[in-house]
């Protein structure tokens, strides 16, 4: 298997690519290993080195050469050997009591031996005593043979168990295979790219600031899960905001017309001839069609809509998408095999015809129907191939055995067949389908997986995509767990500034700004503060769309504290020839205990007088200068906000004034009263 | 008259979209003969053989008969080579079985021997035999009772090894045997040929068809595209090395005009409401309309012409109801290539290649197989394309492209003035995530009016754009380099008078 070198992580999957060498023999090239729930619409395979005629993926069911049989062949061996090891233990200590035998025994008394024959019984002793050494010295050896047998045999039981046992099958992983083939023998540079579902990232940030909150380094990092069944080790990993989408179709823009129905144009597709049927013998017997069977079982063993078709086998299924997973982004729907009779919806424009019906109902409706009057469904020339009917490599033709209706025309694969035409013993088909069953639920939670607090998906910043690049070479196990990882890390200078709106809060907030060299946009997501070490703040962040510039707020500045008070007051009204002034005088003093001088900038709002309504707004005063500013950070546009800078010096006090006043008719008042500030 | 059994082999195969006719050629002698032709399809029927070509032949009568054969009847050769390995693994278990029994008696007897020797050895040592020379002989034999032992048991391994080869081969066996019976057809012709040589009969069976497929290959500038036949068989009989024809002829077609009913006319209330329908109109293509989707793999239209593609080389079906693929045609069509996204569709940008077909037959509709530069990219699929006709082929998406879309409908209704107005604001964001510089072009549409009561206008579209043409369409041609973001707005006014009622 040519191993993964680059992955791309997106929000809703990963596109894998994979590369290396590979030698093709006859012109065939065999890649196993792929993983069972690639996203088979979206593999592309490029050869270097020879031209590619054609690519197949199909099953490898991985069932080893070792069956049940073998196990119980090695055990019968494993039997035997033992068997005849104990005999060859037996005969030894039968040789060895015949060994105890052989001895004079004295049994004529007439004839007592002479001396010579005495001598002769003591060198006997040069032949027994050799013998009986090897005798001991070959038992010795048997008895460890034996033991090395004794646990060969349970292994070779443990196997015999194990094979037609459920520990098995736990393991069986079947995977794809995919069969190129090219037009030349010899070395090739293969690269192959494939989407998988259950893969998912999210950002996040660090920033480590020294004590004085100027030096500081700016770190983004992403939290990778995976549950893609393939381990990713060494990778060179990136992330991306865009959808993981590839289409290989043109997508179809007809202009937009409006105008008078016409009648759909002629199609590429017409019906079958008729008279099939009547082509079949009379004598050749055909099973009957089989009632209509409920759904037997939806989940999608392709990673696909699965749906049942009459058949004779209750357990067949009929891929309804086989190898094509919708990937495709387009408003193309794809269509469900739909019976004859259900007229399709116009493409571009849903339903307009209902909805014009739904505004002028009953009447219109009515006159519509009878006006412009319904074609009649399936219209002659209105017929389409199954987008599902267009693999011709996974059509069967369905023999004169099958049901009337399907005899003699093209099927689209059953899975069940699939399976066995990929070697697959039927008896296994239930486990491949809780293969898949676990592979998808993995690959689900993974999907589906709690980000941790403050983070969230990504997605296009102001409607542009973006795409980070992981430092270096990555391993991510397919484990369905997060693992950070580095995307890039810059040293940065940060600017401080202080920010109190006292209307709202008598606190006052940092505010840090710094210019980054990297002009991508940086997605919401999680900032860790450090500040001299020490974990500060965990603060949720939107991120910036404009190039190079971080701004982030940094929590309250216990230093620095701010005291608002509001004083109104109304002038009389008869000068103004009946109306009434009111004026606000908005007084914030805040006090600085730190160590250095610094500057807060005050958020104070005036009010703004509705377009047509008798109202005037005027500023009066502002010390310091109030500069009009126009919105937080959201896009609404604010109007009246504005904003002041307070100099403080090391351990002084400061005060600023904001005066306003607002004029209108004597009888009226304000909507929410008079006091605004 | 004596009836002659003679195979007739198969010579040309005719494909169809729903059928296959077989010709055959069967030898004659001179004059009147019986003939016992087979095995065929069981799917053959007497009234659909001809005799068509070869030496003049008079068909006196012809009948079909169908056998039920064993499957060993049906394979001789399967049996043939099965039962002799049978043989061979029954007469290895019976000479194992001597193996083993000429061990045992070995093992006996080398037993005995060593036992008597044990007994005598008191006595003849009491007797003066030298004892070392004695013991040394008893020894010997006890050496020999080992490896009489040994050998023994090597025998029996061999006798189980034997034995469960022999298993094996008889359940084959048995399974060839009792497995399900094949059905074959037999054709008995009675014939007077008009001297000796060669005659061809043609029939006409279901369960053999075809339909085109493609494979197209980008290189460059220059399509190579391959008109290729997916053809099926499984009518029972394997053809081998025939000459392949396949047709989009429909033998199967009626014969006469269809019957003109009459025409009852009736009358209802006029409509007062104009009601417009936004209808999907594509202009240089053929238009995507209502279209029934259909439960089987339908026929392809031919544009009206039956079209005949003949295989270049002898091709060979066997009857297992799979696909055989083979090539029929290759042509070469220069192109214009370049990345195109319809935002409208998909945030997708496709390169998209356009040529002219240059064959002398329409291509027929069918599944493409899609290698761009050298990467297999996927399927896609075309329609009818008449000959010299133009034509786009989608040759999948940049995977570091993207185009998002965003849509904001206004209604303006004044009802005084009896109008209504719709301001469509259109934003399209382009990034490039890539590494390379790519050229797109992106192309949105306006609706077009057909009618005096609607008008559409064209209120504002940054940057500028070609068009919009008589067919509303606009297009850009921007240039991307690695890392840009650009952005097109658009924006379309529809006014209509108020009794009209627009689509959206």
């Amino acid at each position: 298997m040519i191993p993964i070198r680059q992955v791309t992580v997106h929000p809703d999957g990963a596109m894998i690519r994979r590369q290396g060498e590979a030698h093709s023999l006859d012109g065939q090239v065999i890649l196993s290993g792929l993983p069972l729930l690639l996203d088979t619409a979206t593999l592309r395979v490029e050869v270097e080195g020879a031209q590619v005629v054609d690519v197949r993926l199909e099953l490898d069911p991985a069932i080893p050469e070792e069956s049940d049989d073998d196990a119980r062949e090695r055990l019968q061996v494993a039997l035997e050997a033992h068997a005849t090891l104990a005999a060859r233990r037996a005969a030894l200590e039968a040789e060895r009591e015949t060994l105890r035998t052989l001895t004079p025994a004295y049994v004529d008394e007439a004839d007592p031996p002479s001396a010579e024959t005495i001598e002769a019984w003591a060198g006997a002793e040069d032949v027994l005593e050799p013998w009986a050494d090897r005798i001991d010295a070959d038992l010795r050896d048997l008895r460890k043979e034996e033991e090395a047998m004794q646990e060969r045999l349970m292994a070779c039981r443990l196997a015999v168990q194990q094979a037609s046992d459920e520990a098995w099958w736990k393991r069986w992983m079947p995977t794809h295979a995919l069969h190129v083939t090219v037009d030349g023998d010899g070395p090739l540079a293969i690269t192959l790219s494939y989407r998988m579902s259950g893969a998912t990232w999210s950002p996040s940030y660090l920033l480590v600031c020294d004590d004085t909150l100027v030096k500081a380094r700016f770190a983004m990092r992403a939290l990778v899960v995976q549950a893609t069944g393939e381990d990713w080790s060494d990778v060179a990993l990136a992330v991306s905001t865009a959808p993981c989408r590839r289409r290989v179709d043109l997508p179809k823009l007809p202009a937009l017309r409006l105008g008078v129905r016409q009648p759909p144009p002629p199609p590429a597709w017409r019906p079958l001839p008729p008279g099939l049927d009547a082509l079949f013998p009379d004598e050749v017997a055909t099973l009957e069609p089989a009632p209509e069977p409920s759904p037997v079982d939806d989940t999608d063993v392709f990673g696909v809509e699965v749906m049942a078709v009459a058949d004779t086998e209750p357990d067949t299924l009929i891929m309804s998408r086989p190898f094509m997973e919708a990937a495709s982004d387009a408003p193309m729907p794809p269509p469900p095999p739909a019976p004859l009779s259900a007229p399709p919806m116009p493409q571009a424009m849903p339903a307009p015809a209902r909805r014009a019906k739904a505004k002028r109902a009953p009447v219109g409706g009515a006159l519509r129907s009878r006006s412009l009057p319904q074609r009649p469904t399936p219209s002659p020339d209105g017929l389409d191939a199954d987008p599902d009917h267009l693999d011709y490599t996974r059509l069967r033709l369905a023999g004169p055995q099958a049901p009337r209706g399907q005899r003699g025309r093209l099927q689209p694969l059953s899975e069940a067949s699939w399976l066995a035409e990929a070697g697959l013993p039927a008896s296994a088909r239930r486990r491949y389908r809780d293969v898949v069953a676990e592979l998808r639920a993995a690959m689900n939670r993974a999907r589906d997986r709690a980000l941790p607090p403050h983070h969230v998906r990504p997605g296009p910043v102001r409607g542009a995509d973006t795409v980070c690049r992981a430092k270096g070479e990555v391993h991510l196990p397919s484990d369905g767990r997060f693992h950070s990882v580095a995307l890039f890390e810059e040293p940065i200078e940060l600017t401080t500034r202080y920010v109190a709106v006292p209307r709202h809060d008598a606190r006052v907030y940092r505010r840090v700004t710094a210019s980054l060299q990297r002009s991508e946009p940086l997605l919401p997501g999680p900032v860790e503060v450090l500040v001299d070490g020490a974990l500060e703040i965990t603060t949720p962040w939107q991120g910036t769309a404009s190039a190079g510039a971080l701004t982030l707020h940094l929590g309250v500045e216990d230093r620095l504290e701010v005291a608002r008070n509001v004083r109104y007051e109304e002038a009389s009204a008869g000068m103004f020839g009946g109306r009434r002034k009111l004026t606000t005088r908005i007084e914030v003093d805040v006090a600085s205990a730190m160590s250095r001088d610094v500057e807060v900038e005050l958020m104070e709002r005036v009010p703004v007088a509705t377009e047509g309504v008798d109202v005037s707004v005027e500023l009066v005063d502002a010390a310091p200068r109030a500069v009009p500013w126009e919105g937080g950070a959201d896009d609404a546009l604010q109007e009246g906000l504005h904003r002041q800078r307070l100099p403080l010096p090391a351990g002084g006090r400061g005060h600023a004034r904001l005066v306003y006043a607002v004029t209108m008719s004597a009888k009226d008042e304000l909507v929410g009263g008079d006091r605004r500030g | 008259m004596d009836e002659a059994t003679v195979d007739a082999p198969a010579v040309r195969i005719e494909l169809f979209e729903d059928r296959a006719a077989v010709v055959r050629e069967v030898a004659l002698r001179d004059g009147r003969q019986a003939l016992r032709i087979g095995p065929l399809s069981p799917l053959l029927r007497a009234e659909a053989v001809a005799f068509v070509g070869g030496q003049s032949v008079l068909v006196e009568d012809m009948e079909v008969r169908r056998t039920l054969q064993r499957r060993v009847d049906a394979d001789p050769a399967a049996l043939t080579s099965l039962r002799e390995v049978e043989e061979a693994t029954s007469d290895a278990v019976s000479q194992a079985e001597d193996a083993v029994r000429r061990a045992d008696d070995r093992v006996s007897r080398a037993h005995e021997v060593l036992q008597a020797a044990a007994d005598a050895t008191p006595a003849a040592l009491q007797s003066g035999e030298a004892p070392q020379r004695w013991l040394s002989a008893v020894r010997r034999l006890a050496d020999a009772r080992r490896a009489a032992v040994d050998a023994a048991h090597e025998a029996r391994q061999g006798l189980a090894r034997a034995q469960q080869a022999h298993q094996r081969a008889a359940q084959a066996l048995a399974e060839l045997r009792l497995g399900h019976p094949v059905e074959q057809a037999w054709l008995h012709a009675r014939v007077v040929a008009n001297g000796a040589g060669s005659a061809r009969f043609r029939y006409v069976l279901p369960c053999a068809l075809w339909r085109p497929l493609h494979r197209a290959t980008l290189q460059g500038n220059e399509v190579r595209w391959e008109v290729q036949a997916a053809a099926w068989n499984v009518t029972g009989e394997s053809w081998n090395d025939v000459e392949l024809v396949c047709s989009t002829a429909r033998p199967g077609e009626r014969a006469e005009p269809p019957v003109l009913r009459e025409d009852r006319l009736q009358v209802q209330r006029r409509e007062t409401e104009l009601i417009v329908e936004a209808r999907d109109e594509e202009v240089t293509q053929s238009r995507d309309g209502e279209r029934a989707i259909a439960t089987h793999l339908p026929g392809v239209d031919d544009g009206g012409e039956t079209r005949v593609y003949v295989a270049p080389k002898p091709v060979s079906l066997q009857s297992h109801g799979k696909p055989v693929l083979l090539t029929l045609a290759e042509l070469q069509m220069p192109c214009q290539r370049r990345w195109e996204a319809t935002p409208e569709r998909g945030a997708a940008v496709v390169l998209r290649t356009r040529q002219s077909q240059t064959d002398t037959r329409p291509l027929l509709a069918g599944p493409v197989h899609l290698v761009r530069d050298g990467e297999s990219v996927g399927r896609t699929q075309i329609e009818l394309v008449a000959p010299g006709e133009p034509f786009s082929v989608g040759w999948g998406s940049h995977d570091s492209l993207r185009v998002v879309r965003r849509t904001d409908h206004r209604t303006d209704r004044t009802l005084l003035r009896g109008t209504h107005v719709h301001t469509f604001d259109t934003r399209l964001r382009l990034s490039h995530l890539g590494s390379d510089m790519v050229t797109v072009h992106i192309t949105e549409r306006v609706p077009v009016s057909e009618l005096t009561e609607v008008s559409v206008s064209l209120e504002d579209v940054t940057p500028p754009a070609t068009g919009p043409d008589r067919d509303g369409f606009l297009t850009w041609e921007l240039v991307l380099h690695p890392g840009d973001q650009q952005t097109i707005t658009l924006t379309t006014q529809v006014k209509a008078a108020s009794r009209v009622v627009l689509p959206f």
